[in-house]
């Protein structure tokens, strides 16, 4: 059972963006999609999530094609944390959270105890409990990201998809944001899937690394396997140093100034 | 401290703010005081216990007829209109997510002036103005048909349907211009006043037809109502929900659209209503979920219409003035003094 | 570039002469060319062309170019493409103040509706302007618009209420509210162009200052701009402008908005040079404009802002189908 992607191909005004891509992300790991800015990482991620409509090919959950099959359905299986979400005004956490219930309720049944449970948990996972009823506008930024993850947790899903989780965050927030998606990837086999900026935190979080280069994949697997100089230099044009991580034991990027033709020494 | 309960009825269940019993018993109490005092008030004043006497037990008497036949069917018109306004007002801002939306904006005020005018102007001579609700009716039906055939090619998103909007709106606009210096003198001055907004000569008649008309968009606003709370995220956001936010949002719109219709083609072309009901529900509850604020804006829109006719009819006796003028004379000031509160 | 703005030019000169042949009765080349060269006082078609032509045409030309102007300064200085002069309710206050007038105290000549209309123009323009900033004093463009919209419909809702009680100015008032290039008088007009063409040249020199506002706050205030003046000086030069426009020539829409877009993309968007093509756009499309309301439906006139209106409005849907990016 995992997500993958079929011959898939997305063009964004008349530019091809991912070109006939196979990818297959395992489930019930933590993988990780890096690349340089304009890659189209983030277009991959949206086309996993059914967000965005391929030109040709297809992006199979489970055995099905996510773009054909009733996107309330899928809700129920995959959730996702786009860049920049808004909260409307004046919504309280306790109230944004429920929405992300929506894909369980229907017109007879809008609101059950189920639904009621599962915010409740959200909340605890995330630690957010106290700020219940508080204005989401009131939050900081790392609080407001706990927030939305915890929306996208009371979805229920297995599979829990982000997008930039981490940007704009200081790097305490940051490191405290990643520890809780592997304590959700650990503790409840989730399958987590996300963009980030950060490549040593990548390396440290990941269990499978996909570096996205030029609308197709450079590489894929763990850190420490598809980590080296070469792939620092190919995906991001930048010249670096990888060392282990003397308290992780992953792959550690020391970046050098002067891009371009890292090898010539 | 909760804030929402959980309402349960066999196979129903909902959930509901605690603000919702509090603010209905208030929108009530409040509609009744203004609807009882515009009753009350006019060219013959009645006093509080013979108003409620006359209400209840009608009789042939003359203050009887004035009270059941001239001022019941203009207030409740007014109440019906303003509320209509009001909701399709709230409805468009919050899906276009912008605080400028209003039925306007999708060109169902100047669609309807058109085709009230042309009527007006060049057929009521002959076949009298009974028709002219539909007139109007049809005019806007044009102007938004006009602008979804537009926008459909290109994906009818919000920020196209509004810029396309302005557009189909200005060339009515010139159409209406046109029709207006164009026309027989005798009914410019109809047509103007048609054109700024009027409860003038309502009926029970015209009472039974706004009741029809946004009887078409109750379906739609029971069924997707629940949706609004998700509409008001973010495209991507709302999809990853599993809403298939298209076609509901274009559902919505029509139905913003018939109630507008309705409403401006039985009284005229009333700016102001939709644009600022919903801001002024919004200064008065800030929070309770979306069926609260609509309730309030439901509330806003009538009163605001109701009291704006009462000082149209009673301000310049025995002149009697169109409503629309006093909607923005009131209107327009409370919205500056609301801008102006938020300086900060 | 300069070879866009000489095309133009000439553009400009051929349209003049055809607004000035153009008109119930059409003139020729050389009865025109006799008019302006060899001018006879007592030949009527000398009379004609001296008294209703050439002033129409100037006319048409200035406050093309004021309300194209107007428009390109607003749209830097609120940072939004759909902002137009009209939304620092110019027209709603001028129209207000000579309904009034004329309602309340009978005034009605050209010469002193040409004052009122301005001096609504500037009181209304003030208010919105007054509405719109914020504590620190700095002007928003969102409340700006917000101001804007109230303050119109504030004004013409004074405007309607006066017209239904005094139902006689109703129809002196409409061809006003539809814009109209045909003045009576022709004297009176030339201070207001003067004045017009001023402002035109004044905010073509202030150009460079406007482009640096637009690139956004942070960025001026790091340039060491004074925000709040080049922002009040522009607001200044919208409402005047606009106000000498709404004072010749009544309610004319679609100039201030579209123009702007069109230079935009003919000639850049950097404002030094896209507000002086703002100016010869708005004159070219105005001139082009009235010729063809005099023409449709001769003998009598389609208001010329109607025109605008039906050539404009177009124009935008296209936009608009041209994608979001006007966001």
């Amino acid at each position: 059972m995992s997500l993958l992607t079929k011959n898939l191909s997305i063009s964004y005004q008349q530019r091809k963006v991912i070109d006939s891509l196979d990818l297959t992300l395992p489930a019930q790991k933590v993988s990780v999609l890096i690349g340089s800015n304009g890659c189209g990482k983030s277009t991959l991620l949206k086309s996993m999530a059914r967000l965005l409509v391929p030109q040709s090919g297809a992006v199979i959950l489970e055995g099905q094609d996510i773009h054909a099959s009733n996107t309330a359905q899928i809700a129920r299986k995959l959730a996702i944390l786009p860049q920049t979400p808004v909260a409307p005004e004046g919504v309280t956490v306790r109230q944004l959270i429920s929405l992300g219930r929506f894909p369980y309720q229907n017109w007879l049944r809008q609101w059950s105890e189920e639904d009621e449970k599962q915010v409740d948990e959200a909340l605890r996972l995330t630690d957010t409990f106290a700020l219940q009823h508080s204005s989401v506008d009131a939050l900081s930024g790392g609080q407001r990201q706990r927030v939305w993850i915890a929306m996208t947790l009371a979805q229920d899903t297995n599979y829990l998809l982000l997008d930039e989780p981490t940007t704009y965050l200081d790097l305490a927030h940051q490191i405290e944001i990643l520890e809780l998606l592997r304590e959700l990837n650990q503790q409840q086999n989730k399958t987590i899937i996300m963009v980030l900026h950060d490549l040593n935190l990548a390396c440290r979080y990941a269990d499978n690394l996909v570096a996205v280069h030029q609308g197709g994949i450079y590489a894929q697997g763990s850190p420490q396997e598809i980590m080296s100089e070469e792939l620092v230099n190919q995906v991001f044009n930048l010249r670096c140093k990888i060392i282990d991580d003397p308290f992780f034991n992953t792959p550690l990027c020391i970046p050098f100034p002067g891009a371009l033709n890292a090898n010539a020494r | 401290m909760p804030d929402s309960q959980i309402f349960r009825c066999g196979p129903l269940q909902r959930e509901y703010s605690r603000y919702l019993l509090p603010v209905f018993l208030l929108c009530c109490a409040a509609t009744l005081v203004i609807i009882i005092s515009a009753l009350s008030i006019g060219e013959v004043v009645f006093s509080l216990p013979q108003t409620l006497g006359l209400l209840f037990e009608p009789d042939t008497s003359a203050q009887s007829f004035i009270l059941h036949e001239l001022r019941l069917p203009r207030v409740i018109l007014a109440l019906l209109a303003g509320a209509g306004l009001g909701i399709a007002g709230l409805i468009m801002q919050t899906l276009v997510r912008n605080p400028l939306a209003s039925p306007d904006t999708l060109g169902v005020t100047t669609g309807a002036s058109v085709g009230a005018l042309v009527w007006l102007s060049f057929f009521s001579l002959k076949y009298g103005s009974a028709a002219m609700p539909y007139a109007a009716m049809a005019g806007a039906a044009v102007a938004v048909g006009l602008i979804f055939l537009l926008s459909w090619r290109s994906g009818a998103t919000p920020l196209r349907l509004v810029l396309t909007g302005v557009g189909v709106s200005a060339l009515a606009g010139a159409g209406v211009t046109l029709i207006l210096v164009f026309s027989p003198l005798t009914t410019t001055f109809s047509a103007w006043v048609w054109l700024s907004g009027s409860v003038y000569a309502a009926s029970w008649e015209k009472v039974r037809q706004l009741l029809s008309i946004y009887l078409w968009a109750l379906p739609i606003l029971l069924v997707l109502l629940r949706y609004m709370k998700v509409l008001q995220l973010n495209d991507h956001l709302a999809m990853g929900l599993g809403v298939a936010i298209h076609p509901r949002r274009i559902l919505l719109l029509l139905a913003c659209v018939i109630l507008s219709a309705g409403a401006i083609s039985l009284v005229g072309a009333m700016a102001f209503v939709g644009l600022i009901a919903p801001h002024l529900g919004r200064l008065l509850i800030r929070s309770g979920g979306f069926v609260s604020q609509l309730l309030i804006t439901a509330c806003c829109g009538g009163c605001m219409v109701i009291i704006a006719d009462l000082l149209a009819r009673t301000l310049f006796l025995p002149a009697d003035l169109p409503a629309g003028v006093f909607v923005a004379l009131a209107g327009a000031p409370l919205f500056l003094w609301l801008l102006i509160r938020q300086r900060t | 570039m300069s070879k866009g703005f000489l095309s133009g030019g000439i553009l400009l000169i051929i349209l003049a002469i055809l607004s000035l042949m153009t008109g119930p009765h059409f003139y020729s080349l050389t009865q025109l060319m006799k008019a302006l060269f060899h001018s006879d006082p007592t030949r009527t078609v000398d009379i004609i062309i001296h008294t209703s032509r050439v002033p129409r045409t100037l006319l048409a030309m200035g406050v093309g170019a004021f309300l194209a102007v107007a428009g390109g300064l607003m749209q830097a200085l609120t940072r939004n493409p759909l902002a137009s002069p009209g939304l620092f309710g110019v027209n709603a206050g001028a129209a207000l103040f000579i309904v009034f007038a004329s309602s309340f105290f009978a005034v009605s000549s050209p010469g002193s509706s040409l004052v009122l209309a301005f001096g609504g123009a500037c009181a209304s323009g003030t208010l919105v302007w007054f509405a719109s900033k914020v504590s620190n004093g700095q002007l928003n463009p969102l409340r700006l618009v917000l101001a804007g919209v109230a303050i119109t419909a504030l004004c013409n809702a004074f405007t309607q209420a006066i017209l239904v009680i005094d139902q006689e100015s109703l129809d002196t008032m409409l061809f006003w509210l539809a814009g109209s290039l045909a003045r009576s008088d022709g004297a009176s007009i030339y201070p207001v162009l003067l004045l017009g063409s001023v402002l035109v040249i004044a905010a073509c020199l202030f150009a460079r200052q406007m482009g640096v506002l637009s690139a956004g706050e942070d960025i001026a205030r790091g340039l060491g701009q004074n925000i709040a003046r080049v922002r009040l000086l522009a607001s200044i030069m919208v409402v005047g402008l606009a106000g000498c426009a709404v004072a010749l020539a009544g309610n004319i829409g679609f100039i201030g908005l579209i123009v702007p877009h069109i230079a935009r993309q003919l000639f850049g968007s950097h404002l030094r040079r896209s507000l002086p093509a703002c100016a010869l756009l708005g004159a070219l499309l105005l001139l082009a404009a009235d010729i063809l309301a005099r023409i449709v439906i001769l003998p009598q006139e389609v208001p010329v802002g109607v025109m605008t209106a039906l050539m404009g409005a177009p124009f935008f849907i296209l936009l608009a189908q041209r994608g979001g990016k006007y966001a």
